[in-house]
């Protein structure tokens, strides 16, 4: 546990008041949708909190105990979807940092193998065919059968689809791809090139193969030569945009498809010109919003002012999460004529997490739609019809609690509406299987 | 110590596999707290308290009833526990199980026109208040936060916030009470007791407030809450408050009808002499102060990121030390306008200085913060911003002209170690409270903080806390907060306050005959 004790300073911080487990208390309205996470709700002891898991942590540093099964679930259910960290740094600032602790946890778990077995196959998994879906490289283009996609010339904008729209939800990318060519944008995708971001390696401490996976990205990129990448996934977007500078060199600009659909509506490109007569209310993903905001690196020293006032010197920035991509989706939704657009009470930097990420999904799917049902809950209480947000990976969640039936709730990508207001007949999600 | 199979499975077979567990990592949350200089309860210095032998989460009134008859057939000791901020959440000795009551967050009802709420143990004054504005009400929060538990402040500990003036304090605002005694008989005080709602807690139907509740309460030492009534208050101020600003400085735009003011006094007798008038004329809504001039120095510049140095030089000249930060919110603008005008020449003729923060050149751009944090108390938390760690001494509810005896005292026993570096340098006092239920009482608490990180500021901190227990004795100022918490520190204090815990003891006793209500922080038996 080296890689966790410089932390134990930190962790030392916490005074328990439990603050980690609710929204911004200023932002709460009301006994409903005032929780933040998604663990703690369903398994309600302590430590299932960003609090409770650091001090787990601390009495494992300190030799209480030793790893357990249960401490194992602990750690792994937990989508690390970073809104404790929120919750707590707005009173303890960079004194305790939730989420780099919880992250040192996951990378120190997996090089002692004390992971969930799925997350071991996992690893293999997108090692051997650079997806975690165990699906075969040869399909990874699949998706973009019958698009007509141009290889002329050199394209203005390389595309990168995601594990998940190219094996799960091909209709995102179809949609997306459909979007950049009614625009008129000279663009290019990786199709079997392509592989996995890492996204789901980094999140479950697999760090090694997710620097394998960064560099092979970052190769592919350099060697298009490509100037900006497009992705509409909001865990691929954080990886290229925010992840891998800290590791690799980047020489792209990475922008979600969201940033890129507005540029082109500023530019004239893309005009809505068609009527989307529906409510709808607006889900961030955390990979595209509290998670995508940079983290600049810190190396500094520890001070005491005014006798015991600890600081940083020089300061470190307080990552808030408050620097993801929160308006352009809200503003693209704004300027679909006919749509209406409600906000729910958890949204922006204190978003619900539907809790797929990290590894949840895959290795704890009842803890995965528990946090759907809830999300779902909160859209409906808006009286919104459609659920839309731009994360393949949440939608997949979304889509897996709305089939158990009871929900009279659509479940939408972005690029569905961006294409029906320009007058194109989108492609609705079907999960492929 | 292993909790006997033979219990674990009972315990498990009221509240299911999924609700107990014994695992070491879940015990260990429910093992550490802020407060690692608090050794009056017998407690090392330090943040580590005994592991509970199991930890359940009991869902209903029922369930809790079970598990604590399960403790009386096996002889085992049991605490319950809410939303567990500081030690005395904890279980004070090995061999006892813990009730964590988070799976029980219901508000049962809100009686508007009685105005009074009903409501389970983990629901939050952050929450209550918020579903009590909407309708034009207003619960009172306490200090520590509204991120704390209703029913825990009412039923079992203290409860004093920067409303109390208009919204009293917890330990006055419970009305009738769900109770599993340290046996396990389900008892509802007040009028449950006969069927007659939730609206009081004295009948009709037994009152047995004076025996569980006392002064202060038993802090998990006499069974266990499961519902409360508490009182609401009406609410003149916006029914939801318009949020402004982003993470870290999320605040509240004041609005038309509110007013907040800095009131500065050129000494504390002159701030009481205008508190009595204020009272008399019957205006304002909330009178307080939150702390030292340099220790908000300190936490603004913590929270907004402003030097330090420039902050700390700054706001003490501009906001002085007498000071209450008072708010004003009434109905009609009218309204407002008299209570301005009758406030000002209070504070005039009591030589005092008003002062609108919304026009105060240095807090105006983070005015909605203040309102948050001054009214609503939004930031308590941030005590443990500057070290990780604070703690308290005096706090007595008494009459003002004997609380403010307090504020002297604290600065006397405090400097030695504000000179020697042993604690934060915020201030020549750290004091926090103000007048309560117009003007009928005063809390005048004086806080510190230090860093539970070294060991000379650690073992500096709890004997400053004990030295301003006996400072506080030999001037007789009170039964302080830390005595509500401490059945060390309460047994100093009663021979010279009547032999109170020779009574505690003697209630603690008849109820809990086989001393299975972990009683830790409330009597020794």
């Amino acid at each position: 546990m080296e890689g966790l004790k410089k932390y134990k300073a930190h962790m030392e911080r916490c005074s328990r008041c439990s603050i980690c487990k609710w929204l911004p208390i200023t932002v709460v309205k009301g006994w409903r949708f005032a929780q933040n996470c998604p663990a703690i709700m369903k398994y309600n002891f302590h430590a299932y909190s960003g609090g409770g898991k650091i001090i787990a942590a601390l009495g494992l540093l300190e030799g209480k105990y030793d790893i357990t099964e249960k401490f194992v679930d602990v750690v792994y259910q937990c989508s690390l979807c970073g809104a404790c960290d929120l919750a707590c740094k707005i009173y303890t600032r960079e004194l305790i940092e939730p989420l780099e602790i919880l992250e040192a946890l996951r990378r120190e778990m997996f090089m002692e193998g004390r992971v969930p077995e799925r997350h071991k196959r996992m690893v293999e998994d997108v090692r051997k065919h650079g997806n975690p879906y165990a699906e075969p490289k040869g399909r990874r283009g699949e998706w973009a059968r019958g698009l007509e996609i141009g290889k002329e010339g050199k394209p203005e904008v390389l595309y990168f689809a995601g594990c998940t729209p190219s094996y799960r939800l091909p209709s995102v990318a179809r949609n997306t791809i459909r979007v950049l060519k009614k625009a008129g944008v000279s663009f290019a995708i990786l199709g079997e090139e392509e592989t996995c971001c890492g996204s789901t390696l980094h999140k479950i401490g697999a760090e090694e193969a997710f620097k394998e996976q960064a560099k092979k990205n970052v190769e592919i990129l350099d060697r298009l030569g490509a100037k900006v990448m497009v992705t509409q996934c909001a865990g691929c977007y954080r990886m290229f945009k925010v992840v891998y500078p800290e590791v690799v060199r980047m020489n792209v600009e990475v922008l979600h498809i969201s940033e890129y659909v507005e540029r082109l509506l500023e530019e004239g490109k893309i005009k809505f010109a068609k009527e989307v007569p529906l409510k709808v209310t607006w889900h961030d993903p955390c990979h595209l919003g509290r998670l995508a905001e940079p983290r600049p690196k810190w190396e500094g020293r520890w001070e005491k002012i005014y006798g015991h006032v600890i600081i940083s010197e020089p300061r470190k920035k307080v990552v808030y999460g408050t620097g993801g991509v929160y308006e352009p989706p809200r503003r693209i939704l704004r300027a679909i004529p006919g749509l209406s657009f409600v906000e729910m009470w958890r949204i922006k930097e204190y978003s619900f997490c539907c809790a797929a990420g990290g590894g949840v999904r895959a290795a704890y799917p009842d803890l995965a739609h528990f946090g759907a049902r809830e999300r779902l809950e909160e859209a409906r209480a808006t009286g919104a019809e459609a659920l839309v947000t731009s994360c393949p990976f949440c939608e997949l969640n979304f889509l897996e609690v709305v089939e158990e039936g009871g929900w009279e709730m659509k479940v939408m990508d972005l690029s569905e509406l961006i294409l029906e207001a320009m007058g194109e007949a989108p492609e609705g999600l079907e999960v492929r299987r | 110590m292993p909790l006997d199979r033979r219990v674990y499975e009972e315990l498990e077979a009221v509240v299911g596999p999924e609700n107990i567990s014994d695992d070491p990592c879940i015990l260990a949350g429910y093992s550490y707290y802020w407060g690692a200089a608090y050794a009056m309860a017998g407690k090392p210095l330090g943040k580590w308290t005994p592991f509970p032998d199991a930890v359940v989460l009991p869902g209903s009134a029922e369930e809790v009833q079970q598990v604590v008859k399960i403790c009386n057939k096996y002889g085992v000791k049991f605490k319950a526990h809410s939303t567990g901020w500081g030690p005395w959440a904890a279980v004070s000795q090995k061999g006892a199980i813990l009730l964590d009551l988070r799976r029980m967050n219901r508000i049962i009802e809100i009686d508007e026109k009685n105005m009074y709420a009903v409501v389970e143990p983990y629901v939050t004054a952050m929450q209550l208040r918020a579903e009590a504005m909407k309708r034009g009400l207003m619960c009172h929060v306490i200090g520590a936060g509204p991120n704390t538990s209703v029913l825990a402040s009412c039923t079992s500990g203290w409860g004093i916030g920067a409303t109390a003036y208009t919204t009293s304090h917890n330990n006055r605002n419970m009305l009738a009470v769900e109770w599993v005694t340290p046996t396990g008989e389900l008892v509802r005080i007040g009028s449950p007791g006969s069927g007659a709602g939730w609206f009081c807690g004295s009948g009709p139907g037994p009152d047995l407030k004076g025996i569980f509740k006392g002064y202060s309460g038993a802090v998990g030492g006499l069974g266990v809450f499961t519902k409360c009534a508490v009182k609401l208050y009406p609410w003149p101020g916006p029914t939801e408050p318009k949020v402004v600003g982003e993470a870290p400085m999320y605040g509240y735009e004041i609005p038309e009808n509110c007013r907040l003011y800095l009131a500065l006094f050129p000494n504390w007798e002159s701030l009481n002499e205008a508190m009595y008038k204020i009272a008399d004329a019957k205006i304002g809504f909330s009178f307080w102060r939150s702390c030292s001039a340099e220790c908000l120095a300190l936490l603004m510049a913590s929270l907004t990121g402003l030097d330090f140095s420039e902050v700390y030089k700054t706001l003490p000249e501009v906001i002085g030390d007498a000071r209450l930060q008072i708010f004003l919110a009434s109905p009609s603008a009218k309204e407002l306008e008299y209570e301005e005008k009758v406030l000002r020449a209070i504070v005039k003729e009591a030589g005092g200085e008003l002062r609108n923060v919304a026009e105060e050149p240095l807090l105006s751009a983070v005015k909605e913060l203040l309102f948050a944090a001054l009214v609503f108390q939004n930031y308590m938390a941030l005590g443990f911003s500057l070290t990780g760690d604070f703690f308290t001494s005096f706090g007595a509810e008494l009459c003002p002209d004997r609380a403010i005896k307090a504020i002297p005292l604290a600065i006397e026993v405090r400097k030695k170690y504000v000179e020697k570096g042993l604690i934060v340098m915020d201030g020549k006092e750290n004091i926090w409270g103000g007048p309560q239920e117009h003007n009928r009482f005063y809390h005048w608490e004086a806080a510190f903080e230090y860093d539970p990180a070294d060991k000379r500021s650690l073992e500096a901190a709890a004997e400053l806390v004990e030295e301003s227990e006996r400072a506080a004795l030999k001037h007789r100022l009170g039964v302080t907060i830390n005595a509500s918490t401490s059945p060390q520190l309460a047994e100093v204090l009663s021979p010279h306050y009547s032999n109170y815990v020779e009574w505690v003891r003697r209630i603690k006793r008849k109820f809990d005959p086989k001393n299975l209500s972990d009683h830790g922080y409330y009597v020794t038996p």
